[in-house]
């Protein structure tokens, strides 16, 4: 029997093994054809990526191309709408090249030099066309800074050319490698374009309003900023930059203060809400939230602010004030105060663009009356309210306007009439969702 | 007494034949087909769960994805997509309209927060948010918030996957007070950990603020 089973078993050993041998072969064979799969994805993937690099770099070289074609023309078109059309192209052309640029696989530090020469640029030549437009023509600096815009976009097509005929770009190259930053352009430099635009490099120069304030003394910074949060804080150090500040906590950390170093003024509070409340507020809560705000906001120093906008989220509601001197609301001194929906406590501020831009202003009288202001928006807009308000038209400019609140077409606008001349300004779009009321 | 019987009965009866479509309005499970398992499906591929065809049939590969996702972001893996599991999606069950843009940027910013910055104190994570709405407005980088953040080597998160994590509450808050304006670091462009830091370009910035393991500048 024993013999028997022996047998058996050797007889057997062959057959298991080339089961085994079988089997192997079939898990690796499927194995195989998994790993062919993933490569073949990988190539397909890598293939998608070449394919979507080398065309954002193509096109990027176009676009800089047709932009130095666009300043060109600009050069000796003697007609007003042909200069008009050509620095809206060059406009049109700067947003493009900027969004390929974006595109390239490329680290921020390593373009971000060259980003902002193409967004200025763009935002350049919408200067100039708005000015163009209210009669305004370049002077010898436009003139100037125009030829140097021509040069640099000529140099930067060159050189991307250059680069792509030569296989340099890109995916996965090295990061820092300053593709296009200036230690690696052979002197080549993006001109500084000076000119009113909210993308101006000027407009990163200018100081806080408060900068020359005298400076505070750390301890009444301290109780300042518990008079502010009610409760006892702690200095947890300060901050430096445009608008230096001091930073107090409470105890747990829950809750912090931030009071400039010069002038002494309250930048920010935030404490967490008590409940996470989104729903609508009723018309006794508003009236409850605002009067908070404001009660508030007297403690704290503010005078003459004017709420603008309620949005809620998260337990707590956040109304905007905007300054009011005379009878014009200063639309650049804004701040927001945030209200705890449960307890209709205080618990945040944000004065950062308030301190900012604060200062006294002289309000020039308006030449066109109401009645004008609102006659010169679309008879389509129903009007509902209008106001002066001083309005920051640039970083460097702010233009006395007739703020028109109407509506039409099925959604509620505010359209800002220069109260001089009459000219549409800014026109804003009022946008009423779940959070509240925003403008877009 | 019959009456009152037969009552209860037809009420359990109605009962009986409506909860099924309830719960399938509720939630989506295995056999589930429709519009929404196609927003699922979307966003468990978007995200890397999940590299079968977007057919709206919740089939077994949805199943095996769902679980994964589950379980990554530490809920209950039952396969069963019911509010919780679509919240930390990022997306509305009920045939509702999928978020609006705004929504949208709320939670982008807020799983870009919690890739970075979860575990920092809350005013850090503000910080992390304001970095990002800074860089939208500056001339130096991309004009979009999506923009901003897929930017190449911009952020880690997006670099280690991190941010395809399902953001908590605070997160998000945090988003919400950073895009209502908020700005902890006044008007910060860069940050890092210098413990872990090794770029020679972002070491050499001067640094304006701390706030917790994040230094500003």
């Amino acid at each position: 029997m024993k013999k028997i089973l022996l047998r058996l078993w050797y007889d057997s050993v062959p057959v298991l093994a080339a089961f085994a041998a079988l089997t192997a072969a079939v898990w690796g064979k499927a194995q195989k054809a998994k790993v062919d799969e993933f490569e073949k994805l990988a190539d397909e993937y890598a293939s998608i990526c070449v394919s979507a690099c080398s065309r954002c770099s193509s096109e990027l070289m176009d676009t800089v191309t047709d932009m130095s074609f666009s300043l060109d023309k600009l050069r000796v078109t003697a007609s007003q709408t042909a200069r008009v059309l050509a620095l809206e192209d060059i406009v049109r052309l700067s947003a493009v090249a900027a969004e390929h640029l974006s595109r390239l696989p490329r680290s921020q530090v390593d373009i971000m030099e060259l980003e902002s020469f193409l967004i200025r640029a763009g935002d350049y030549a919408r200067t100039l066309s708005g000015g163009l437009l209210a009669g305004r023509e370049p002077g010898e600096t436009d003139i100037a800074q125009l030829e140097a815009m021509l040069e640099a976009c000529r140099g930067l097509a060159e050189r991307l050319e250059e680069r792509i005929s030569s296989g340099e770009m890109p995916v996965g190259t090295e990061e820092y490698d300053y593709y296009e930053a200036s230690a690696d352009r052979d002197g080549a430099e993006y001109p500084t374009l000076v000119y009113d635009g909210p993308k101006a490099a000027a407009a990163d120069e200018i100081p806080p309003k408060c900068a020359g304030e005298p400076e505070t003394d750390p301890a009444a910074a301290l109780e300042f900023a518990e008079c502010i949060a009610g409760e006892s804080m702690l200095p947890v150090g300060g901050t430096d930059g445009k608008m230096p500040c001091w930073e107090f906590e409470n105890g747990d950390g829950t809750a912090s203060v931030t009071i400039t170093k010069n002038g002494m003024h309250p930048v920010s509070f935030m404490r967490p809400p008590a409940g996470d409340r989104s729903d609508e507020p009723t018309a006794e809560e508003l009236a409850r939230i605002f009067r908070a705000a404001m009660l508030f906001l007297e403690k704290a120093g503010f005078e003459d602010m004017t709420p603008t906008f309620v949005s809620r989220y998260d337990g707590a509601a956040a109304v905007s004030f905007v300054w009011r001197t005379g009878d014009a609301l200063v639309l650049s001194d804004s701040l927001s105060v945030l209200v705890d929906r449960e307890t209709f406590r205080v618990i945040g501020l944000d004065a950062r663009q308030y301190f900012y831009n604060h200062c006294e202003r002289e309000i020039e009288r308006p030449a066109l009356s109401r009645e004008e202001a609102e006659q010169a928006v679309s008879p389509s807009i129903e009007v509902s309210r209008t106001r002066l308000a001083l309005l920051n038209v640039t970083p460097f400019t702010e233009t006395l306007c007739w703020e028109v609140r109407g509506d039409g077409f099925g959604g509620e606008y505010i359209i800002y009439v220069n109260a001089q001349t009459g000219a549409e300004e800014r026109i804003v779009r009022i946008v009423s969702d779940e959070y509240g009321e925003r403008t877009v | 007494m019959k009456n009152v019987k037969l009552r209860i009965a037809a009420l359990v009866l109605i009962a009986a034949l409506l909860l099924p479509s309830l719960m399938s309005a509720a939630s989506l499970r295995y056999g589930s087909r429709g519009d929404d398992v196609v927003k699922v499906q979307k966003r468990l591929r978007q995200w890397g769960y999940y590299s079968g065809s977007v057919d709206g049939v919740f089939g077994s590969g949805t199943l095996a994805a769902v679980k994964s996702f589950q379980r990554k972001n530490g809920l209950t893996a039952d396969g069963i997509v019911g509010p919780r599991t679509a919240a930390a999606m990022g997306i509305t069950l009920g045939g509702s309209a999928s978020p609006g843009t705004t929504t949208s940027n709320v939670y982008l910013l807020a799983r870009v927060i919690y890739g970075e910055a979860r575990g920092e104190p809350y005013k850090g994570q503000v910080a992390i948010g304001a970095v990002v709405l800074n860089r939208v407005k500056s001339p130096s980088f991309p004009n979009t918030i999506a923009g901003v953040i897929y930017q190449k080597g911009a952020f880690d998160a997006v670099s280690d996957g991190q941010i395809n994590l399902a953001p908590d509450d605070t997160a998000v808050r945090a988003a919400r007070d950073a895009l209502n304006g908020w700005d902890p670091t006044g008007g910060c462009l860069f940050y890092y950990n210098p413990r872990t830091a090794t770029s020679k370009w972002m070491l050499a910035r001067p640094v304006l603020l701390r706030i917790g393991n994040h230094a500003f500048c």
